[in-house]
This record gives C-alpha cells, sequence and structure tokens, in this order.
C-alpha cells in the first residue's frame, strides 16, 4: 500500500524528510509498526466567529461552519488530513467510515 | 535637514504642524551649528521603533544614544567627508570626545523642542522613540533614543487635542470584539497502530473515543484551545452544530 501522505498538495508530503521517514516506515518490521500508536484527530468542519459573536453565543444557537455539514469527517494525523469518510454510529460512540485515503500521487 | 520631522512622531500622536515646524527648526539649526562648514546635506534620517534595540548611553534629558558617538561624525563635522588625515590615537579621543559634544548637542536640542526637562528613568527604556542619523550611504548610521516616558507630558502638552491624550479612547472589548477567530469542530480522536493506519482502506470503520451523546468541542485552529461546545444535531436539511 502507498504511503499515507497529503492530498492537499502543501508540500507537506514531498519533502525530503518525509521521502526518509517512508524508507524508514518500509524497513521497519510489520511488528514494530504495530507496537507504534498513533492519534487521529477526527474534525467535522470549520468555521469562523468574531470574538463579539463567540462571547454571545446561547445555547441552542446554530453555529455555522464554512463548509456544509454533509456528514463527511475529516482524520488528521499530527494536523495533517490523511483520510476522510462518513460519519456514524457505532453503538453509543461516533465513527468514521472511510471514504477516501490521501495517497501521494506517482 | 527638512521634511523627516512627521516621522520622528510616534503613530502620529505629535503630528501638530506647529511642533512640526519647531522640529524643523531646530534640527536645521543644529545642522548648520556642527555640519555648515562640511558641505554636508543632509544630516540625519529618522525612524519610529517600538522595540528598540541597543547599547545605550544615556546622552542627555530622556535621550540615549547606542553606543559612543562615533568617529566619523566628528571628521565629518570638521569637513572631512572620504579623505582622512591620519590620526593617531590622541587625535582620535580628541574626535570621539568632540562627536559626543555633537550628539549631546541633539539630545539638548530635542529635549527642548518636546520640552523634556528631566530624566523620568533611570534605566534604559524600553520603548520610545528611534531616530536614526546619518547620511544615505549605509554604514554611517548612529542611533538615538527618547524615553517613551519622557514624551508623555510633551505629548499631553503639545497635542491636547491628539486621540491618545484627549480620552478618546476605544473600549477594549469593542476593538477585540470584531477579532475573527478561525475554529474547528472536534469530534474526538481515535488511537490506532502505525501498522493499522498503514494498512487502513475505504469502507473500513474507525471508532472515536467520544460518545455520540458528548459535545462536539470547538477547538481554536492552531492551537487547539477549546473555546465551546455544541451539540451535533440531525435536522431535516442534514446535521446542525447547536452551540451548548
Amino acid at each position: 500500500m502507498e504511503p499515507l501522505a497529503n492530498a492537499e498538495g502543501d508540500g507537506a508530503g514531498t519533502s525530503l524528510g518525509d521521502s526518509h521517514a517512508e524508507r524508514l516506515i518500509a524497513m521497519l518490521d510489520p511488528e514494530v509498526l504495530g507496537q507504534v500508536g498513533v492519534e487521529l484527530a477526527a474534525t467535522l468542519g470549520r468555521g469562523t466567529l468574531t470574538m463579539q459573536r463567540l462571547a454571545g453565543l446561547a445555547p441552542g444557537e446554530v453555529v455555522t461552519l464554512d463548509t456544509p455539514l454533509n456528514g463527511m469527517v475529516e482524520l488528521s494525523l499530527n494536523g495533517k488530513p490523511v483520510a476522510c469518510g462518513e460519519l456514524v454510529a457505532v453503538g453509543d460512540q461516533f465513527g468514521v467510515r472511510i471514504a477516501d485515503i490521501f495517497v501521494r500521487q506517482k | 535637514m527638512t521634511g523627516t520631522v512627521r516621522e520622528w512622531l510616534p503613530s502620529g500622536a505629535l503630528a501638530d504642524d506647529a511642533l512640526v515646524a519647531r522640529f524643523d527648526t531646530a534640527i536645521a539649526a543644529w545642522s548648520a551649528r556642527w555640519f555648515a562648514d562640511s558641505g554636508l546635506k543632509r544630516a540625519g534620517r529618522v525612524q519610529v521603533s517600538a522595540t528598540p534595540t541597543g547599547n545605550w548611553v544615556h546622552l542627555g534629558r530622556g535621550v540615549w544614544i547606542d553606543g559612543e558617538p562615533s568617529l566619523s561624525l566628528g571628521w565629518r563635522a570638521l569637513g572631512y567627508d572620504g579623505g582622512r588625515p591620519k590620526a593617531n590615537l590622541a587625535d582620535e579621543r580628541i574626535l570621539v570626545a568632540y562627536a559626543g559634544r555633537i550628539a549631546r548637542d541633539l539630545a539638548a536640542t530635542l529635549a527642548e523642542v518636546l520640552g523634556i526637562t528631566e530624566d523620568v528613568d533611570d534605566a534604559v527604556p524600553s520603548t520610545g522613540l528611534l531616530i536614526r542619523l546619518g547620511d544615505r550611504r549605509p554604514g554611517r548610521m548612529s542611533q538615538l533614543l527618547i524615553a517613551k516616558s519622557a514624551l508623555v507630558a510633551p505629548r499631553k502638552a503639545l497635542c491636547p487635542e491628539s486621540q491618545r491624550s484627549s480620552g478618546q479612547t476605544r473600549a477594549l472589548s469593542e476593538v477585540l470584539g470584531s477579532v475573527p477567530i478561525t475554529f474547528e469542530a472536534s469530534l474526538g480522536t481515535a488511537r490506532a497502530s502505525a501498522l493499522d493506519l498503514r494498512d487502513i482502506a475505504p469502507g473500513d470503520v474507525i471508532v472515536l473515543q467520544r460518545a455520540a451523546k458528548d459535545p462536539v468541542l470547538l477547538r481554536t485552529s492552531g492551537t487547539g484551545a477549546v473555546i465551546g461546545g455544541a451539540k451535533l444535531v440531525l435536522g431535516e436539511d442534514g446535521y446542525l452544530l447547536k452551540a451548548s
């Protein structure tokens, strides 16, 4: 499988450092990789509020985001988007069904 | 030297026509006093800085200079611009002392124009009006600093109508209220191994470590500070975020 990288083309996935990291990951034993824990952050979207609006927000008021809330969630690793998916319920918890993985274009 | 006085004034707070005229006159007189015979066309140019750095030496009432007055200032006052005679150590000491006198005279001139009557601080000021002296060529610069605290009284006396001294201040909340904050609606996190992440495929479901009833956290972009919470509810047209 191809390594995960930023599909936005912001340069984060094309640096020399990333190239070295990919080679290192390829060399690592899967057992080792299985012991390395990572944390994925799920973000529903982004928005902008003025401080005045933020201070005046009352419970129940709708908070609007810059992108439509269509249930798509972005998963990022250390601030870099790695995948996106659909928001689903898993018992009493939220889950993300992976729809797209941002991979390096070769 | 003319036409630079407005640059000497911090944020226009002292941009008063009468004061500008007084600056012009005073600096021109100082320039003529020391450099009239040297053919010097321009005795200084200035900049304003809120964060002055330098090795400041006290020069006069509220006025500091970065380092000792330079030898070149003395040479130029003697009319040498370029080819100078060879000077021994004693000559150079005399020239440095001469340059110091020129600089102190400028400090006194500035203090007089601004109405600075006494030093208000013993220590080197952390902020002030920064003045860079020199001609058009680089490498001949010297810096003067007028302590901000020394400028308070002259500002009030000379510019009673200015925004700063007239009390026409804006409430901090009014100023900050219009500042936009970019935020992210954070659903939570999921822990996985690097191996899991490497092998992830479309259709896989990643379970987040947050109960569905927990609020969505609104975090500032960049710093990640939590600024609020919201409930994710399903409306007729899709999901809605409601402040909680």
